[in-house]
């Protein structure tokens, strides 16, 4: 059952949340009921008809037909928090056509992705060649953007970035400018984080110094490029800003896919000129594996799916191809639920979890945002600074960017009791997701 | 290597040469053999190395000393699952019904000794950051352990403190410490003038006054003493005296006036007694009635009624008052007097009681004063301060009577309930929910089931010629007083509106909200 937490992050806006909050009350519905996989109501709308909303539970899909362009609509978010309040008030009956008519077609558009697209057909193999030759162009254009962004490097260290916190924006914004020119978004997103480094922090020289030291190691792997394996290759295309088509894995039958029990550790969005970036944290509960989802929103569309944090998901995931596979798209959902699976594997200090995130960038080095699970860990504050604390008392430094309200959110459930926690490590600082108390999991 | 890199990097290359000889020994052998010319591009790939070498061999430090984290443990049961699961729908009321409903809950919850689950802690105290100080009081009860731990390190919240906290008192700043005072009083009912007396030498006359003003409110007979003593000794006229000590008396004045055990209304009531007298009434009811009680106050300064007494006895600025107003000082000091003195000692001379002594006081025509052509009396604003000091039901009823609506507005709360609603019924007041709100309920009172009745009739009855905000407003405090029992009448004219073009207005604006809470305080009485 999602709980009032998670719908909050369901909710596209604040205002759709408090919206939707307005709703959920039982007087506002004209009837609703639930199957062991749908959820369902009508509510009076403007007009004389009312609207249906109907919620796929198992996947976790929403259909209103309100004329809302938001999603899920206030009426979905609504009746999900009407049933998260009291599921036994909600009556099990059978589903109406409406509902059940909109499962199947559900199911149905399901298995059609599964189904292996044939090739090779005449018009596939024209496809392709377009396709090697817009490739081709590309890494012509990204090589010039290279050799430019290179030159900016030197420059900038041989006059040294001591006056980097006031340089003016401009200053990078034109490098970058020229980088999404050269079809190079990714070492734009580099740019941008050197601009956005808090300059107010003692550490920024630091943080610096491992950007500029990571971004010219890419720049020089990109000059190798054509000496590169190909997963390699694939792998430096994405980390300049190659966008991964999520059709094309679907349908990819050699990719690398997973099954598992999903715990969804975590959810993370940031903003960036427009575009919503939302990540999504799964950690496996058989394989102990991690994975990435990532879904993109602007003002003009919500996000494709939907993930809510803090649940099991019984699903396949593939991955998207690359020298250390981490993110991924969900081929196949089973079901969600929120009973916490045992598999789960906790490491039992930092510096395990360190030895693990070495373990990957041994593999990738520019692997950011490593998950981790880690056991009995407590909040501690020093000096104004958080630190998480592992049971020997080493303290790993919270994300500057975190937010104090979930830190007094930590602290008010567990009352300093140490606990299980799911987390990231970005940029050496922590960024905890969640907390493991009394067989539940508890999204920060 | 990672200093001198560092240091390289902020002057620049053309500045600072890398030193090889500072690199480890995996960095320089990568580094062997490299083609690399100018200075940058040396430094950058001895940066690009660096960064990971540096990466690989870092460890998070041990925090090296003793930590202590206590861990906080709760000793109360969290309440009741459907109990608990109303705050949602609480949450969801509109903000003034919100307030009122938390605190029916929040009674449940204290009552039966139970505490909110811990994951709730923060919405609560979001939810109620801006409340009264009452509501904060409570919500202090059901946060549990933790709950107050919370408080005491995010500042974010202003909670009121419950626990015993010497700091407050004695770093605090005025206002910090005058509200932890105030609360002490108001709630714990604990000996906190002994707590005042341990700081008092040490207090300026600001936070003296300020302390005082609070004991005249939350007065008790118990303070009297403590009262008495800092009028004969601390604050007795000296002919040196500060505005504030002057200040301090008349405020220590005023409330032992209200006290009529204490020695200053014994010796003030047997002076201002003397002038009372009689005297023939005008025209025929002079020949037929009895003679009409009056207070004769001295045409020249006498024994009491002089400068001097009224500033060194009873603290009275004697020049600071509204010449407009009272023409003769006299009349302002008698002002004073009828405020701070309990109505009950004035209407004692008057046969009638209250009544005729209102009358006198309101309707003597030495007592009223012409203003933009209309004559007013003079003592108005003293009778209604004294009724509201004095908490003086009967004063109130009286007043209102007698006074116009927009001067007495401010005594309905002192009325009895049942006075209230049918002088509402009587003058017509139930669409206007800001005279309805203005009534004796606090906000866990019920109206009585009649008098819900008549409001849902009456609102059922506007619907139609009424705007939603109308409707919004009365709804509101409909959520708050309807008698329980009139659900009944409620769901009925909800089934008639149901027929009619304005059901939604009806719907919308006031049936969902009153439903609402009856629902949630049915809950909460079960």
């Amino acid at each position: 059952m999602i709980n009032e937490e998670q719908i909050k992050t369901l909710a596209p806006t604040p205002a759709a949340y408090n919206a939707g909050k307005k709703l959920s009350s039982e007087n506002s519905w004209q009837n609703f009921g639930k199957s062991d996989r749908a959820l369902w109501g009508e509510i009076k709308g403007s007009g004389a008809k009312p609207y249906y909303t109907q919620i796929d539970l198992g996947s976790v899909a929403f259909k209103c037909s309100c004329p809302s362009r938001q999603f899920p609509c206030k009426h979905a978010i609504g009746l999900l928090l009407l049933h998260s309040q009291d599921p036994d008030n909600i009556p099990s009956i059978s589903e109406p056509e409406w509902v059940s008519s909109w499962l199947v077609k559900r199911l149905e558009r399901q298995e059609k992705k599964e189904e292996p697209k044939e090739i090779s057909s005449e018009g596939d193999e024209k496809s392709l060649q377009n396709k090697q030759k817009t490739q081709a162009k590309r890494l012509e254009s990204v090589r010039l953007g290279v050799d430019e962004l290179e030159l900016w490097l030197k420059d900038l260290i041989r006059i040294g970035i001591l006056d980097l916190p006031n340089k003016s924006s401009q200053y990078f914004e034109r490098v970058a400018a020229r980088m999404i020119d050269a079809k190079a978004p990714g070492l734009a997103g580099w740019v941008h984080t050197l601009k956005n480094l808090d300059f107010s922090n003692q550490k920024w020289e630091d943080q610096a110094l491992k950007i500029i030291g990571k971004l010219y190691l890419l720049l020089q792997t990109f000059k190798n490029y054509d000496q590169l394996d190909p997963l390699w290759q694939i792998t430096v295309r994405n980390l300049s800003g190659w966008s991964q088509s999520s059709k094309e894995l679907m349908a990819n039958a050699d990719a690398e896919t997973v099954k598992d029990n999903w715990l969804v550790v975590g959810q993370i969005t940031e903003e960036a000129d427009g575009l919503s970036v939302q990540r999504s944290f799964l950690i496996g509960a058989e394989k102990n594996q991690s994975a990435l989802i990532l879904n993109f929103a602007t003002r003009f569309s919500t996000f494709e799916s939907i993930i809510v944090p803090g649940v099991m998901m019984e699903a396949e995931l593939a991955y998207f191809p690359s020298v250390q596979p981490n993110r991924a798209i969900v081929k196949m959902l089973n079901k969600t639920s929120d009973q916490l699976s045992n598999g789960l594997m906790f490491q039992n200090d930092w510096q395990a979890v360190t030895l693990q995130k070495l373990e990957t960038i041994k593999i990738n080095p520019w692997a950011n945002d490593h998950a981790f699970l880690l056991k009995e860990s407590r909040m501690y504050k020093k000096d104004k600074r958080w630190f998480i604390l592992d049971k020997d008392e080493r303290a790993a430094p919270l994300w500057s960017g975190f937010n104090k309200e979930k830190c007094m959110k930590w602290l008010s459930i567990t009352g300093n009791r140490a606990c299980n926690m799911a987390g990231i490590i970005r940029n050496d600082e922590v960024i905890p997701l969640g907390l493991f108390l009394d067989h539940e999991y508890k999204v920060l | 290597m990672w200093q001198h890199l560092k240091e390289i990097a902020l002057i620049g290359t053309d500045k600072k040469v890398l030193d090889e000889d500072l690199l480890p020994e995996q960095i320089k052998n990568l580094m062997t053999g490299s083609h690399l010319t100018s200075a940058e591009e040396k430094f950058l790939q001895t940066c690009s190395y660096a960064t990971f070498y540096q990466e690989a061999g870092e460890q998070y430090s041990l925090i090296g000393h003793d930590i202590d984290l206590p861990i906080i443990k709760e000793s109360l049961q969290v309440g009741e699952k459907e109990i608990l699961q109303l705050l949602f729908e609480i949450e969801n009321l509109d903000q003034t019904v919100k307030e009122s409903l938390l605190n029916f809950w929040l009674d449940t919850l204290i009552e039966n000794h139970w505490i909110i689950n811990a994951d709730t802690i923060l919405k609560i105290l979001k939810m109620t950051n801006g409340f009264s100080k009452d509501t904060k009081r409570k919500v202090v009860n059901v946060i549990g352990e933790k709950g107050k731990w919370i408080l005491s390190i995010d500042t974010t919240y202003q909670f009121p403190l419950l626990k015993e906290d010497s700091m407050v008192w004695e770093e605090g700043r005025l206002e910090e410490r005058k509200a932890y005072f105030e609360e002490k009083r108001k709630y714990q009912n604990e000996d906190t003038l002994s707590l005042l007396m341990s700081t008092w030498k040490t207090e300026s006359i600001a936070a003296k006054k300020g302390f005082l003003g609070i004991i005249s409110e939350t007065y008790q007979q118990s303070d009297k003493e403590e009262l008495t003593l800092l009028y004969q000794k601390e604050f007795s006229y000296k002919t040196k005296e500060k505005k504030g000590e002057r200040e301090a008396r008349e405020l220590i004045v005023a409330t032992l006036l209200g006290d009529t055990t204490s020695e200053l209304y014994q010796q003030t009531t047997t002076q201002v007694s003397k002038y009372f007298g009689t005297k023939k009434r005008s025209g025929m009811l002079g020949l037929v009635g009895a003679d009409q009680v009056v207070i004769n106050l001295p045409e020249e300064p006498d024994d009491f009624f002089t400068v001097d007494i009224m500033e060194q006895r009873y603290g009275i600025d004697p020049k600071n008052y509204d010449i407009g107003l009272f023409e003769d000082p006299k009349l302002y000091w008698l002002s004073l007097f009828l405020t701070w003195i309990p109505f009950h000692f004035w209407a004692g001379f008057f046969k009638k009681g209250y009544k005729e002594a209102l009358w006198y006081f309101l309707g003597e025509s030495d007592f009223k004063i012409k203003v933009e052509g209309k004559l007013k009396p003079i003592f108005r604003e003293a009778l209604v301060q004294s009724a509201k000091k004095h908490k003086d039901k009967e004063l109130a009823t009286q007043l209102i009577s007698e006074l116009e609506m927009e001067h007495s507005f401010e005594l309905f709360s002192l009325l009895e309930k049942e006075t209230f609603e049918s002088y509402a019924i009587r003058k017509k007041w139930l669409a206007d929910a800001n005279l309805l709100a203005a009534g004796p309920l606090d906000n866990h009172e019920y109206w009585s089931p009649a008098f819900s009745k008549e409001l849902i009739m009456n609102t059922y009855g506007i619907i139609e010629t009424t705007y939603y905000n109308v409707l919004q407003q009365l709804a509101k405090l409909a959520a708050i007083h309807l008698a329980p029992e009139s659900e009944e009448v409620l769901d009925k004219y909800n089934e008639k509106a149901k027929g009619s073009k304005d059901h939604k207005l009806w719907d919308k604006h006031f049936y969902q909200l009153v439903k609402n809470s009856l629902k949630i305080k049915k809950i909460l009485n079960h």
